[in-house]
């Protein structure tokens, strides 16, 4: 995972993505940029399709059974005994022929614009349609109406088991039941769960067992046996492709779909390949955001603007005032939105999108000052090397562990190489010089709650630096404000 | 099947009744009566601990468990005899080994025998009810009777039998379909044959070549035909095991009423036995307030020093608000206590500690009592006794009954006066019923002089005689409460 990932808390955010499928290769391409602007309309125009249309819950249906049908087929292959490993194949291609069958109603019945879905539907169409599949639907029924229809009954005792032909004696449990029904309330209790050995796999005497339950049914087993023959390789790769990446679109949408009902907006970025201007409304940390329970709870927003010669911004306020999240935000949005996704934000515009670099203090970094710096500075000089015109940089409180002269001198070098080389820089710091009066540096500062200056409202806005007004606002709190203090005096001497 | 001694429409379900108010335990002195009922019994303190201080809600279930509770008193040995065989099948059940067993054939044969042990205990109560049923008149017990004798005959007990006994056969019957994987599901349980017929010989030729044999020795392919009948058996074992908690459930029941009779049983023995001075009450369904009792006491106090204590006669009908005042020590709060009890025994079914007792139903009783080393003026205190009445008017409808002791008592005369004098007037206009004991002379000055027929005023006064220590009057409220008395008695002469 790219280092700029885990300092934007993407990896977080993939983890979240990936849910119980962890280790799938399902986030691969949440860090693989696309480089044609073509390819990102392309993802747009599938998702455009599935948040439009009701074909996801079909989609994810279709998913869901072809994943089944892998199962199946996998645990079939790893299965010795042929009466068992039949059944097992004839559940898959059951799976398998329903899951086709029902997606094909799906996409027919909607109309995708995107070119992707229209692909998936026009390739089902004619699958569907086929002679072979006609048939082979038929079948499957046939096989498992067959095999439906066998029972058989056994006489289990110590170290025997008989089978026999099941006719239709009554249930005995049902009768113990009907004996004791008298004692019956309304209040049923507590269900005992049974322990009846549910291993997937028969063990050699339930074999044994079936073998004698084929034996009273020859002519289905036989006919299981054919079948299997004839249909072994069943699976459409063209369908398969298909399964394989719609998960990558569904899994998208069920993550961000909670912080859309709990009032997040997202938005398809306009990415623009001539104009450098960004504009986002709406924007906040995803990772944090989906890290709140429920998901999307008192996350606030932020709007980000950088227009004509903007090319630095510089964020302050208080600690734990939300100046890293903000950061963060722009990070994850200008990259995200290169990988084809709807991004947090609302009327996301940004220049052509390239790699965004971050330098955040890590705590893999050596403990001693020198060394941190050291080895702050030599991640400065990789991303310096590897910097484009359209790359982001965002430096996260840099250099904080050398003087402030020093942190100052350094901060204004690094700013001065990157928006040189035509990329933006994002800044988090305490250092409110950086923001200088200049026509390409925008000033963002926290708003503090107007009821309790100390308490930061996790909002920013365009306006020069105020490091004095968090002090003053604790001074109030303990009566040791201004007019506090004088009043205070005034009292005492009053005495 | 209900036992139905304690209602008429429904079993007694320990925990659908609220949890007990502590404050109100605390405040009438609820423990010592629990005590007298429990003798130290934790089954009986589980019951009569909810089932007290929850009232009925209506005139006729009080009078059906009256009832029930007066043909108890009546018969100790049968209601005692009766609860220990309750508890004894619950006890049983408890004993058959391997109650958190899953393996289904386990559960199967513990289920089967839980059953059969259940079935001796039916037996037993059938004998019981041969014996003493006819002499029982109330309809709690007639029909709780009835049940045994008609829901428990002699050919219901032979089928169940016959049940268990074959429920315990090793050799199962069963038939099954094909599921996942061809592996046999859907398993129902048939009547069980007798054992296979011996091995070789007996067995068909086509019968043969449809065994599957193992060999004993072969452990694990033992274990797999366990497997096998644990899949099999599943169902039914699940079903049967459901069968003999819900008779579990008929025990559990019938135990929880009966621990209420015999917790009557030892209370009436506390209070005297024979020479016990109570009555069964007459509770009284009208909107009209009703409060009218002759010889009533405190049986926490008469428990309390072992003998008889005097009671108070007391007629406070038609009015919502009574207030105690009078001397400090003068049984104020005994008899605050005595009025609480008699309302919480009365709504529960219980005879009551008077000679003859008759009050409105209320829908709760709520107490407010500042403990007399509380009544130190401190600020904080009332921050913390306003919360503790809030809390009160939380819990209070307008057909609460509410006892205040000494209420406001941690702050000034003045504004303990303002405050209770804006708390009471706002119940009392709500419906509520409420009993003030004070020593605020300034609230109870000012409620006489504005007051309307609504009111009653009583007095404690501390007797001269040692027989009569205290005794409570219907009277005006005096200008000095008796605090000097006390500060010269205790303070003074030391």
């Amino acid at each position: 995972m790219p280092p700029f990932a885990i300092d934007l808390h993407l990896d977080e955010v993939a983890v979240a993505f990936q849910g119980d499928r962890a280790g799938s290769g399902l986030a691969a391409p949440l860090f693989e940029r696309l480089r044609d602007p073509d390819a990102v309309a392309f993802r747009h125009e599938v998702f455009r399709d599935l948040e439009a249309t009701d074909l996801r819950s079909g989609l994810a249906e279709f998913v869901a059974r072809m994943g089944a049908v892998e199962a199946h087929l996998t645990h079939a292959a790893a299965i010795a005994h042929p009466l068992e490993r039949q059944r097992w194949q004839l559940e898959a291609a059951r799976t398998y022929a329903a899951a086709v069958t029902a997606v094909a109603r799906v996409l027919e019945d909607a109309t995708p614009t995107s070119r992707g879905l229209g692909a998936l539907r026009a390739s089902l169409h004619d699958h569907v349609d086929s002679e072979g599949f006609t048939a082979f639907v038929a079948d499957t029924s046939r096989m498992l109406a067959g095999l439906a229809g066998v029972t058989y009954r056994l006489r289990i005792d110590e170290s025997r088991i008989v089978v026999g032909r099941h006719d239709g004696e009554a249930d005995y449990g049902a009768e113990v039941l009907a004996t004791f029904a008298r004692f019956r309330r309304t209040a049923a209790p507590a269900p005992l769960q049974v322990d009846a050995f549910h291993i997937v796999d028969m063990n050699m005497v339930e074999v044994e067992v079936l073998e004698r339950v084929a034996r009273l049914h020859p002519s289905v087993f036989e006919e299981l046996d054919g079948y299997v023959r004839a249909y072994s390789a069943f699976l459409d790769p063209a369908v398969a492709a298909f399964a394989n990446e719609l998960p990558f679109y569904l899994a998208w949408l069920d993550l961000i779909g909670p912080l859309q009902e709990a009032g997040l907006a997202f938005c398809y970025p306009q990415v623009s390949a001539t104009d450098a201007e960004s504009r986002a409304h709406g924007l906040f940390d995803l990772a944090l955001a989906l890290r709140r329970q429920p998901p999307g709870t008192d996350i606030v927003t932020n709007d980000l603007e950088l227009s004509g010669a903007e090319r630095l911004l510089v964020i302050t306020g208080p600690n734990q005032g939300g100046k890293t999240a903000f950061a963060r935000a722009i990070g994850q949005v200008c990259h995200l939105a290169a990988i084809g996704v709807p991004v947090p934000g609302s009327a996301v515009r940004l220049g052509l999108g390239e790699t965004v670099h971050t330098l955040f203090a890590r705590s893999e970094d050596p403990g001693d000052l020198t060394g941190r710096l050291e080895a702050e500075l030599t991640r400065a000089r990789a991303i310096l090397d590897d910097l484009r015109p359209g790359c982001v940089v965002i430096l996260n409180e840099s250099f904080s562990s050398t003087t402030v002269d020093d942190a100052l001198a350094l901060d204004r070098a690094l700013i001065g190489e990157t928006t040189q080389r035509g990329a933006i820089c994002v800044v988090v710091t305490f250092l409110g010089e950086l923001a200088a009066d200049d026509p390409s540096t925008v000033s963002m500062t926290s708003v503090m709650d107007s009821l309790d200056p100390t308490r930061p409202t996790f909002r920013f806005e365009r306006r020069p630096p105020d490091p004095l007004a968090h002090a003053r606002a604790v001074a109030d709190v303990y009566g040791l404000g201004y007019d506090a203090v004088r009043a205070r005096i005034a009292e005492a001497t009053t005495r | 099947m209900r036992p139905g001694l304690l209602f008429s429409d429904r079993d007694l379900d320990l925990d659908a009744l609220p949890v007990p108010d502590p404050t109100l335990v605390a405040d009438l002195g609820l423990e010592r009566v629990f005590d007298a009922m429990t003798r130290g019994d934790r089954l009986l303190d589980d019951v009569v601990r909810r089932v007290v201080p929850s009232p009925l809600s209506r005139t006729d279930a009080i009078r059906y468990r009256q009832a029930t509770i007066t043909d108890a008193l009546a018969y100790p040995d049968v209601i005692r005899e009766l609860y220990a065989i309750a508890v004894g099948a619950i006890d049983g059940e408890r004993r058959v080994w391997g109650g958190k067993m899953r393996n289904a054939e386990l559960v199967l044969d513990r289920a089967a025998e839980v059953i059969g042990l259940f079935l001796a205990s039916f037996r037993s109560m059938r004998r019981i009810e041969a014996e003493h049923a006819s002499a029982f008149t109330s309809p709690g017990f007639v029909a709780f009777f009835e049940l045994i004798k008609t829901q428990l005959d002699d050919a219901w007990l032979a089928e169940a039998d016959e049940h268990v006994s074959r429920l315990r056969t090793r050799t199962l019957q069963v038939s099954a379909h094909l599921g996942v994987g061809n592996r046999g599901t859907g398993y129902v349980l048939h009547r069980r044959p007798n054992a296979i017929q011996g091995w070789r010989g007996r067995l068909g030729r086509e019968e043969h070549r449809q065994t599957v044999a193992v060999l004993l020795k072969d452990q694990n392919a033992m274990n797999m035909i366990g497997e096998l009948r644990a899949l099999a058996i599943a169902p039914t074992a699940g079903a049967v095991h459901e069968t003999a908690q819900w008779v579990l459930a008929f025990f559990k029941v019938l135990r929880a009423e009966l621990a209420l009779l015999v917790g009557c049983l030892n209370l009436h023995e506390a209070l005297g036995g024979a020479d016990a001075r109570v009555c069964m009450p007459d509770p009284s369904p009208d909107q009209e307030p009703v409060f009218s009792a002759t010889g009533l006491y405190d049986p926490g106090l008469r428990l309390a020093i072992g003998g008889p204590v005097v009671g108070n006669d007391v007629v406070a009908d038609g009015v919502r608000l009574v207030v105690v005042t009078g001397a400090n020590g003068g049984g104020k709060s005994t008899f605050l206590r005595a009025v609480g009890l008699a309302q919480v025994m009365s709504q529960a079914g219980l005879f009551v500690a008077a000679e003859r007792f008759a009050s409105s139903l209320h829908s709760n009783v709520l107490t407010h009592f500042t403990r007399e080393e509380d009544w130190a003026m401190e600020r904080g205190k009332l921050h913390e006794e306003l919360a503790r009445l809030g809390d009160v008017l939380d819990a209070c409808s307008p057909s609460s009954l509410v006892l205040l002791n000494e209420s406001l008592s941690s702050t000034n005369e003045r504004e303990g006066a303002e405050i209770a004098r804006q708390v009471v007037s706002a119940l009392v206009d709500r419906g509520v019923t409420v009993w003030f004991v004070t020593h605020n002379h300034r609230f109870a000055a000012d409620l006489h002089q504005t007051a309307t027929a609504g009111v009653r005023f009583l007095r404690a006064e501390r007797g001269g005689d040692g027989d009569r220590p205290f005794h409570i009057t219907e009277a005006t409220p005096l200008a000095t409460s008796h605090g000097m008395d006390l500060y010269r008695r205790i303070v003074s002469s030391s």
